[in-house]
């Protein structure tokens, strides 16, 4: 029993980061319709540029946190300017194809710039082991837990209370009318790209400061989308919880069976879903008009 | 004239021209008569780069340096570098291409294991002497290989001196062995070779785990561990791996020591935790890893900063490729003023006690083909942030069978 | 003057593999091209090309083709390309290794098994669509290969699952020379395959199904049964590429069915062109052999250049995979239709002159 609890509390941990990064992917999938391939490697470029405040700049750990925001919300925004603006009302694959393409530019930018080998931050969130009863959590993992509730709060606030959040909702929902309605959807695309790169940089940050950053992040990335799937293209709540899931999933074919089952687990489990609910458990079924 | 065929013609000409001017360019320039050329296949782009371009790198400096200094018996040799983007495919297109087209004295790298499975036949019918990092599968150790030199030792011998130094460092009569392996070809080969020997090194094999490339928590495999219960564990998995290991290892308390190949022997691995839970892991190397202060290793840290390679010279990787490009230059030197590649062959076999100034034990080829056929364990000292040797390379003589 | 433009004017006149005596002329033109080739390059290279690379770049026609015929021209999108040439892979071992069948009949077997693979595939795609379709196809490719892996365990060992020389009849395909010929004919009737069956009723009911399936329902398709047949016809094509790549290769592991290499094909058509058989020929040679060329190119550049000659010597792979990429993503933005798209009209333009077309 303390076996599977140990497992299920790993799996949240793990998922939190998982759920952070498809939080970020459906945030850009419904207020732009771009399905975004790129995200895993969003997520290591958040911790290479984290690894650079930190060890170029020399920034205490906080600072270093907002420095990497700030730079990757940048990013985001200028990559909507450079590569999506141009590609809108484009066939899905072709802007999917452009996010792979992507994806091929920033991995090989990432080896130019920092080289191939490992590297570590020279100094990390703390790290300490909490023990609650019998379970061994570390702190790490509590502040990527509470950071994903905050995150998921703080967004669902955002779309909820807020004239810039209401207008991303507006333009998901039918772009003509909320351009009819006079809402700047260009400046809502480059919110929405902002605040999606930002969470992948998040999630960068922790993994980074979970084990070591190396090019090979971009496919860690690569598991959001099981997550995203699983709680709905179209939730955000959902995505996250896609995201513990799919982590909890993991650990706990990890600890059963065995580590290579894990995968195949997780993507029969996706295929399970799509072939039961499309829709994810917590999304809308996308009503199709002619 | 019909307008069709006008047009047809036009199209016609115009792919008749582009065809010409295409295979036009089809004459390469042949290479100067004074110059050797050597290839390499190796991954410069695509997931296998942490650990292949050091490589390469090494044996480019020890190129660099021996050009500066009048080349092999006069002459320049000139590196032919191929990427394989880690696909077999290509690494095989790119092997074909430097034996045949560019007709290259030697050749390193094609460490892919399928790339190295599949160019086996091919290596045997052009004669071409490989002189790669290592025998990375089954395949290239048996049925014997006349011209595959391998130069890290080999998993059974790693195999042999994990088990057997950990034996005798736990004190035990039969202590309980655990392994640890990478979700790869490699790592189930691994978990195999432990389980199959460790009987005859006089340890019981409780059980192993295999733990995914892209894991983000090693929780579940250290669990599953602690319900094995062994004394130490033979592990085969990345730095990064390693780090988690140990980072779940520090959360459980768990107080395993673990020995490990030096698939795990990076920096990383050690990063972000106390002295005390990094003493826990060791690993094995053929070579002595760059930060261990050797004379050899200081002159490679020098050659490397002058050619700018000094990034890449923190890899032990690169030691391998250093070294690998000192044994080329050698023996190409021994096979006289215009060695082909049968007398590079012979040279190479000939190779004996080659000293390489602490960043190896002696290499010799031989009969064996294996350059090195010792390991010894090394730890990381957090004080001066760099490796230290477990140790002289004769005290572990007595596991290697 | 006479508008040169060549237009059919009825369906027999379309059906014709040579629309009029030009095209037969260049065809023999081609052909004699094609045939030349191997003895004209000999052991060397073209631009940095050799003849195997010229292989891999057939078999990877063959590949784009079958991508096409699902993405281009029946708009399912399928990530399982991988997959499929891994089950070609496969079923070329079970058929030619383990049961030791001549080589024709094992491409054959290989092709029907894919097929078959693909129609249980194509079953998601009732209920799926698009996006959802995309995803579930990329499950499918994780668990192909842990299947490949387990088959490759239990018959073969660590090393990877072998492959005997294939052999036409008493004729041992063991060169490239004759590899290449071998595949050139592969590839021609790969071509002939898809041209015939996206002329034919069939093939008009792919486009429809892409373009609107509501109304083509409504015009008689059976839109669930026409799926099926797209996937069955793309994933036979690609198990044969599969099976071809195989046996080329001779050792084959779980290594070289990875994510890129879908992403690849997917770059393939994408670069040359979706929906246009030109287009996947075009595409495939573009990007098996644009980064050789790149290569070829870069190491002319003498490293002593300040700025970019060291950068392009130490790292000359990372900068063709970003030049690639950003290559992708220009075509993307600037012309759509791919080079095939390019090629059309600068043709177009050649005939026309001087009117503009």
């Amino acid at each position: 029993m303390i076996f599977f609890l140990q497992l299920l509390v790993s799996g949240l941990a793990v998922g939190s980061v998982y759920g952070l990064v498809a939080l970020g992917f459906v945030l850009i999938f419904k207020a732009t319709d771009v399905f975004n391939f790129a995200q895993g490697d969003l997520l290591a470029v958040g911790a290479y540029l984290m690894f650079v405040a930190l060890a170029v700049f020399n920034l205490p750990v906080a600072l270093a946190i907002i420095a990497t925001v700030v730079a990757a919300g940048i990013l985001g925004a200028m990559l909507q300017r450079v590569v999506f603006k141009p590609l809108q009302g484009q066939p899905l694959l072709t802007v999917v194809m452009a996010t792979i393409a992507l994806s091929l530019i920033i991995q090989g930018a990432l080896v130019i710039i920092f080289g191939s080998q490992d590297l570590s931050f020279p100094r990390t969130l703390p790290s300490s082991i909490v023990a609650i009863g019998a379970l061994r959590l570390s702190m790490l993992d509590l502040i990527i837990m509470g950071c994903s509730v905050v995150c998921v709060s703080a967004f669902a606030l955002f779309f909820r209370y807020t004239s810039l959040g209401l207008q991303m909702r507006a333009t998901a929902e039918h772009p003509e009318a909320a351009a009819l309605s006079g809402i700047n959807s260009d400046r809502v695309f480059t919110v929405a790209f902002s605040i999606g790169t930002v969470t992948a940089a998040l999630g960068g940050i922790f993994l980074g400061s979970l084990q070591v950053v190396s090019p090979t992040l971009s496919q860690i990335g690569l598991l959001a989308f099981p997550a995203v799937v699983v709680g709905g293209l179209t939730s955000i709540p959902g995505s996250v919880i896609g995201g513990l899931l799919i982590g909890v999933l993991q650990q706990l074919s990890a600890g059963y069976f065995d580590g290579a089952v894990a995968s195949v687990v997780v993507y029969s489990g996706l295929l399970l879903v799509l072939l039961l609910r499309p829709q994810g458990l917590l999304g809308r079924p996308s009503v199709q008009r002619h | 004239m019909k307008p069709e065929i006008l047009g047809a013609a036009k199209i016609a000409g115009a792919l008749l021209g582009a065809g010409i001017l295409a295979m036009g360019t089809a004459l390469q320039p042949a290479f100067a008569q004074d110059t050797i050329t050597y290839g390499v296949v190796s991954d410069q782009s695509g997931p296998g780069v942490p650990n292949q371009l050091p490589y390469l790198r090494g044996i480019q400096t020890q190129f660099n340096k021996v050009n500066d200094a009048g080349g092999i018996n006069g002459r320049k040799i000139v590196l032919l570098a191929e990427d394989d983007k880690f696909q077999v495919p290509l690494g095989i297109a790119a092997y074909k291409k430097l034996a045949s087209n560019d007709d290259v004295i030697g050749i390193s790298g094609l460490t892919l294991s399928g790339t190295q499975v599949a160019a086996l036949p091919l290596v045997a019918k052009d004669k071409i002497p490989v002189v790669g990092p290592d025998g990375t599968t089954d395949a290239s150790l048996e049925p014997f290989q006349e011209y595959m030199f391998m130069l890290v030792p080999s998993y059974p011998v790693q195999a042999q001196v994990i088990l057997g130094a950990m034996k005798d460092r736990v004190g035990k009569d039969k202590p309980k062995v655990a392994d640890i392996s990478v979700n790869v070809e490699s790592g189930l080969g691994w978990q195999k070779l432990i389980s199959e020997t460790a009987e005859a090194a006089g340890t019981e094999y409780v059980g192993g785990v295999l733990m995914d490339a892209t894991a983000t928590s090693a929780d579940a495999i250290v669990l599953k561990i602690q319900q094995m219960e062994p004394d130490f564990i033979a592990a085969h998995t990345t730095g990064g791996q390693a780090n988690l290991i140990l980072k779940s290892m520090e959360k459980f308390g768990l107080n395993i020591p673990v020995m490990a190949t030096y698939a795990s022997g990076t920096p990383s691995a050690y990063a972000g935790l106390s002295p005390e839970i990094g003493a826990q892991w060791q690993f094995v190397h053929g070579i002595t890893p760059p930060s261990v202060p050797t004379d050899g290793g200081k002159q490679m840290l020098a050659d490397a900063e002058k050619y700018g390679f000094g990034k890449d010279a923190a890899s032990s990787d690169f030691v391998v490729g250093y070294v690998a490009g000192q044994l080329v230059v050698q023996a190409l030197t021994d096979a006289g003023e215009n060695p082909t590649r049968e007398t590079y062959h012979q040279a190479l076999v000939a190779l004996k006690d080659v000293d390489t100034n602490g960043l190896s034990p002696s290499v010799s080829f031989g009969e064996s083909r294996m350059g090195i056929n010792l390991a010894r364990p090394y730890g990381y000292d957090y004080a001066t942030q760099a490796f230290t040797a477990v140790g002289e390379w004769d005290a572990y003589r007595q596991y290697v069978k | 003057m006479q508008l040169r433009q060549h237009l059919d004017t009825d369906y027999q006149r379309q059906l014709r593999l040579f629309g009029s005596p030009g095209a037969v002329v260049v065809a023999i033109v081609a052909f004699a091209l094609l045939m030349a080739l191997p003895f004209l390059i000999g052991r060397g290279t073209l631009a940095g090309i050799g003849l195997a690379a010229i292989n891999n770049a057939l078999i990877a026609i063959i590949g784009a083709v079958a991508l096409n015929l699902l993405v281009g021209f029946t708009g399912l999108l399928s990530m399982g390309h991988a997959a499929f040439f891994a089950v070609g892979a496969m079923a070329a071992a079970i058929f030619g290794t383990q049961l030791e069948l001549p080589f024709p009949l094992v491409l054959l077997a290989s092709g029907l098994c894919g097929a078959g693979i693909g129609v249980i595939v194509g079953l998601p795609s009732l209920r799926l669509s698009g996006l959802y379709l995309l995803l579930s196809t990329l499950a499918l490719h994780f668990l192909t290969l842990y299947a490949f892996l387990q088959y490759q365990l239990y018959n073969f060992g660590l090393s990877g699952v072998f492959y005997p020389t294939a052999m036409i009849g008493p004729i041992e395909i063991g060169t490239d020379h004759r590899w290449y010929f071998v595949l050139v004919a592969c590839v021609v009737a790969t071509i002939l395959i898809a041209r015939n069956v996206l002329q034919s009723r069939e093939g008009r009911a792919f486009v429809a199904l892409r373009d609107h399936p509501t109304a083509a329902a409504a015009l008689g398709v059976n839109v669930a049964v026409l799926r099926i047949k797209a996937f069955a016809l793309s994933s036979f094509l690609v198990s044969v590429a599969g099976a071809l790549f195989a046996f080329n290769l001779g050792v084959v592991t779980t290594d070289a069915f990875t994510l890129h290499f879908v992403v690849a094909y997917f770059a393939m058509i994408i670069i040359g062109g979706m929906g246009s058989l030109l287009g996947s020929v075009l595409g495939a040679v573009v990007w098996e052999f644009l980064p050789q060329w790149l290569a070829s190119a870069a190491s002319n550049i003498d490293p002593a250049t300040p700025v970019i000659g060291d950068t392009l010597a130490r790292h000359q792979a990372q900068i063709i995979s970003v030049v690639m990429g950003c290559i992708i993503i220009l075509v993307l933005i600037r012309w759509p239709a791919g080079l095939a798209g390019v090629v059309r009209s600068t043709v177009a333009a050649i005939r026309s002159w001087p009117y503009r077309s």
